[in-house]
C-alpha cells in the first residue's frame, strides 16, 4: 500500500469510526400506544420539556437512566433517592410524545472530540386525554 | 377548601407550534393549571372541570390584581399573535374534561329529545380526543378544521373551518359559552332567540345566566377578548362516516367547479352532487395542460354501519394527508420558479395523495392528521364570496407568476356563519382561500401583493384570524363590515364594563385592529 493509498484509508478510517462505534450510543422510549395511531394522543404541545442527555467514552459508560420525574429541589441521598418527594411534570397522564435529536453543535463536539464526548437533545410532551363521563341527568344539591 | 393545582412558571418563552417568525415571546408569568386540587382530594362527583375552573378564576383575579392582561392558549396553531400577551398566558391543554350527554331536565324545552347528544367540553380538549370519545358513545362532532389537533375553544375562537359547506365552521354548532370574566366572576352565555340550555343546567354548574344573541355571537369568535372561556356546549351528531376521494386533474378541467360549485365532469364518486367536504389544492406553477396541477379532496358523508370502516386508524401522514401548513419545506422559499413548482407537486403529491378511483372511509376522528411543526410556517387565508372565486385566482396567479413563493393554494367553501366576526361571513357560501408556506422575504413580497390585488380589482375580502394578516382598524372593518364590529364592539362594552377590564382580555393584536377599547 503507498503512503497515498495508507492516507485515504487511515481518513477513511477516521470518519467513519465514530460510525461505527454508534452502536453503543442509545436511548429508549416507551410507548404509550400501539402504533400506527401515535398522532391519536392529544399532548400538551404548548409545554415542551427539553433536556440534553450527555453521553462518554463511545457510550460504554455506564447506561444513563432518564426518567422525566424529578425530585423536589433537585435533592437525592447518597443512593439516588429523592429527599423531599418528586415532581411529576405530567401529573400522572404520563409522556404522550417524545423526539430526540442532534443539533448541529453536539455532532460537531462528537466529531471533534472524536465521539468521546456525545449528546442528543430530547424533548418530551405530556399527554392531556382524561376520557369522559356522563352529563347530568339529575337535579342534586350542590357540591 | 383545597386549592386548584396551577404549575407557574416565570419569564418562559413562548412561541408558537410551527415557530411562526415573530410570534410569541417571553412571557412573564406561564400558567399551567390542572383539574386537580391540591390536597389530592377528588373533584365533586359528576364535575371533574371543577379544579381547573377555580384555577382560571384564580388566575384572572391574580392578573386584575396586578393590572396585567391575560390570554389564554389552544393548541397554539395561530401563525399570527392573536394568542399571545406577554404578561400572563394560560395553557388550557390539561383542562380536557368531557361530559357527555344531560338528562333531559339540563336542556332547554325545545332541545330534550336530543339531550343525550348534548357535550360539555372544557376549552383544552382536542378535537382528536372529542371525537374519539364521542365515537365510544355513537356520536361525532358536526365539522372540523382540515386537521385534528386544536383545542375546541382555540378552533372556535379564530373562526376555525373545514369544508363542511352545509355546516359551516366550528363555531356555527356551538351553543353556548362558558366564560370567566371580570373579578374572576363566571357566566354562562347563549342566545336568547335560541337558548340551548335550561335554568337548571346554569344552576348545577354555578354561573351566571346571560341570554344575549349579540354577546354570543360576538363572543364565540372573540379570540380570547371578551375573557377566558372556560367551557362550550354543543350537540353532536350521530356517528357517520367520511370517505376521502383524491384526485389530480390539470388546473382547467377543475377550474369551473372550483369557481362555481358545479361538479359536473369532475368524475366524482356521487356524480354531480356537492359533496360534504369539497376542497381543490391548487400548485400555481403547474396550470398547464397535462401537469396535473389541480388536487381535488372530497368528503363523503356516510351513516355509520357497525363494525365501521375497516381501515386502522391514520397516523395522519400516511393515508388522509398531512395539514397544508405542514407540507412546504424550508427549502421552498430559496428555490428559483421552475424548480419551486417541482418542490411543490412533489409535496402535494405526498400530502394530498390521490386515492382514486377508489375512496377511503374512515371516522371523523382520524380523517384529518395533526399538524406537524414546520419551523417557520406561516400562512394567509382569505375569506371571499363564492361569485368572485374567479376574479381571486386570477389575482392570485398575477402575482404568483412575478412573485414565486412556496405555498399552495387551497380553496374550500363554508356554509355563512353569523359569528359577527367569523371571517366566513359570506352568504351562503364562504370560498376560503389559504396559501401556507414557511415564512421568507418572497413570501411576504407576495403576500402584500396579493392583498393589494384583491383590494385594487374590489374583490370583498376578510382574514382568518389565527393567520397572517394586516393588523389595522381600517382592514377589520373592511372585511366586515362597520355595523358587525360595531356591535362586536358594543357586545364587549356591554359584557366587560370597566375599561381595565377590556384591557386586562386585550393583547397587541387586538389594539392595531382597533378592538380593544
Amino acid at each position: 500500500m503507498s503512503s497515498t493509498q495508507f492516507s485515504i484509508a487511515l481518513s477513511l478510517l477516521s470518519a467513519l469510526a465514530p460510525a461505527a462505534l454508534g452502536g453503543c450510543y442509545h436511548y429508549a422510549v416507551a410507548a404509550r400506544e400501539p402504533p400506527p395511531n401515535s398522532q391519536m394522543v392529544a399532548i400538551d404541545r404548548m409545554n415542551p420539556q427539553t433536556s440534553t442527555q450527555w453521553q462518554f467514552a463511545w457510550g460504554l459508560t455506564d447506561e444513563p437512566v432518564w426518567s422525566p420525574i424529578a425530585c423536589t429541589n433537585g435533592e437525592k441521598d447518597a443512593a439516588g433517592n429523592c429527599l423531599h418527594g418528586s415532581i411529576d411534570p405530567c401529573h400522572g397522564k404520563g409522556i404522550g410524545f417524545y423526539e430526540v435529536n442532534v443539533p448541529w453543535y453536539m455532532l460537531l463536539t462528537t466529531g471533534v472530540t472524536l465521539g468521546i464526548v456525545s449528546g442528543v437533545r430530547t424533548t418530551f410532551y405530556c399527554a392531556t386525554g382524561s376520557g369522559s363521563e356522563s352529563g347530568p341527568h339529575a337535579i342534586s344539591g350542590p357540591h | 377548601m383545597p386549592n386548584p393545582v396551577i404549575d407557574v412558571r416565570v419569564d418562559q418563552t413562548w412561541n408558537n407550534w410551527h415557530s411562526s417568525s415573530g410570534v410569541g415571546g417571553t412571557v412573564a408569568r406561564f400558567f399551567i393549571p390542572w383539574n386537580d386540587w391540591d390536597d389530592n382530594s377528588a373533584a365533586p362527583a359528576g364535575k371533574p372541570f371543577v379544579p381547573g375552573l377555580a384555577g382560571l378564576k384564580s388566575i384572572v383575579r391574580q392578573a386584575e390584581a396586578a393590572g396585567k392582561r391575560v390570554r389564554a392558549l389552544g393548541s397554539g396553531w395561530s401563525l399570527n399573535n392573536v394568542a399571545f400577551v406577554p404578561d400572563y398566558l394560560i395553557d388550557t391543554a390539561n383542562l380536557s374534561a368531557l361530559l357527555i350527554g344531560f338528562g333531559p331536565r339540563f336542556v332547554s324545552p325545545s332541545q330534550q329529545a336530543d339531550s343525550e347528544r348534548f357535550v360539555f367540553s372544557q376549552c383544552g380538549a382536542q378535537l382528536k380526543t372529542i371525537n374519539q370519545e364521542l365515537a365510544k358513545n355513537g356520536l361525532a362532532l358536526p365539522t372540523s378544521g382540515a386537521s385534528n389537533g386544536q383545542t375546541i375553544v382555540g378552533a372556535m375562537s379564530t373562526g376555525t373551518h373545514g369544508s363542511a359547506n352545509s355546516v359551516g365552521a366550528i363555531q356555527d354548532f356551538i351553543l353556548g359559552l362558558h366564560i370567566v370574566g371580570e373579578g374572576g366572576e363566571d357566566y354562562w352565555i347563549e342566545r336568547a332567540s335560541q337558548p340551548a340550555m335550561s335554568d337548571a343546567f346554569v344552576d348545577w354548574l354555578g354561573a351566571q345566566l346571560i341570554r344575549d344573541d349579540d354577546l354570543f355571537l360576538s363572543a364565540v369568535v372573540g379570540f380570547g377578548s371578551f375573557g377566558v372561556i372556560h367551557g362550550v356546549v354543543f350537540k353532536a351528531e350521530p356517528l357517520y362516516v367520511l370517505e376521502l376521494f383524491v384526485q389530480q386533474l390539470d388546473y382547467q378541467r377543475v377550474l369551473q367547479a372550483a369557481t362555481t360549485l358545479d361538479m359536473r365532469g369532475l368524475g366524482l364518486p356521487d356524480g354531480d352532487a356537492l359533496p360534504f367536504h369539497f376542497e381543490v389544492v391548487f400548485n400555481p406553477y403547474k396550470r398547464g395542460a397535462g401537469q396535473g396541477g389541480a388536487f381535488v379532496r372530497v368528503l363523503n358523508k356516510r351513516p355509520f354501519v357497525a363494525p365501521g370502516p375497516s381501515v386502522l386508524p391514520t397516523d395522519g401522514a400516511s393515508l388522509h394527508g398531512r395539514d397544508l401548513v405542514s407540507i412546504a419545506g424550508v427549502f421552498s422559499g430559496m428555490l428559483p420558479g421552475p424548480a419551486l413548482g417541482d418542490f411543490l407537486q412533489g409535496q402535494l403529491l405526498s400530502s394530498v395523495t390521490p386515492t382514486a378511483p377508489r375512496s377511503v372511509p374512515a371516522l371523523p376522528g382520524v380523517a384529518f392528521g395533526d399538524s406537524q411543526p414546520t419551523g417557520g410556517g406561516t400562512s394567509v387565508e382569505l375569506g371571499i364570496p363564492i361569485n368572485r372565486i374567479a376574479d381571486a385566482l386570477n389575482a392570485i396567479w398575477a402575482v404568483t407568476d412575478v412573485h414565486p413563493f412556496g405555498a399552495p393554494v387551497a380553496l374550500r367553501y363554508v356554509k355563512s356563519s353569523d359569528a359577527l366576526l367569523a371571517f366566513s361571513h359570506f352568504p351562503p357560501i364562504t370560498c376560503t382561500i389559504e396559501m401556507p408556506g414557511v415564512d421568507s422575504a418572497a413570501a411576504r413580497i407576495a403576500h402584500q401583493a396579493i392583498f393589494a390585488a384583491f383590494k385594487a380589482a374590489s374583490i370583498p375580502h376578510s382574514f382568518h384570524w389565527g393567520q397572517q394578516a394586516p393588523e389595522d382598524p381600517q382592514t377589520v372593518v373592511a372585511s366586515f363590515g362597520r355595523a358587525r364590529v360595531d356591535r362586536w364592539l358594543a357586545a364587549r362594552r356591554m359584557f366587560l364594563k370597566s375599561a381595565a377590564a377590556r384591557h386586562m382580555f386585550s393583547n397587541d393584536l387586538l389594539t392595531a385592529c382597533g378592538l380593544s377599547t
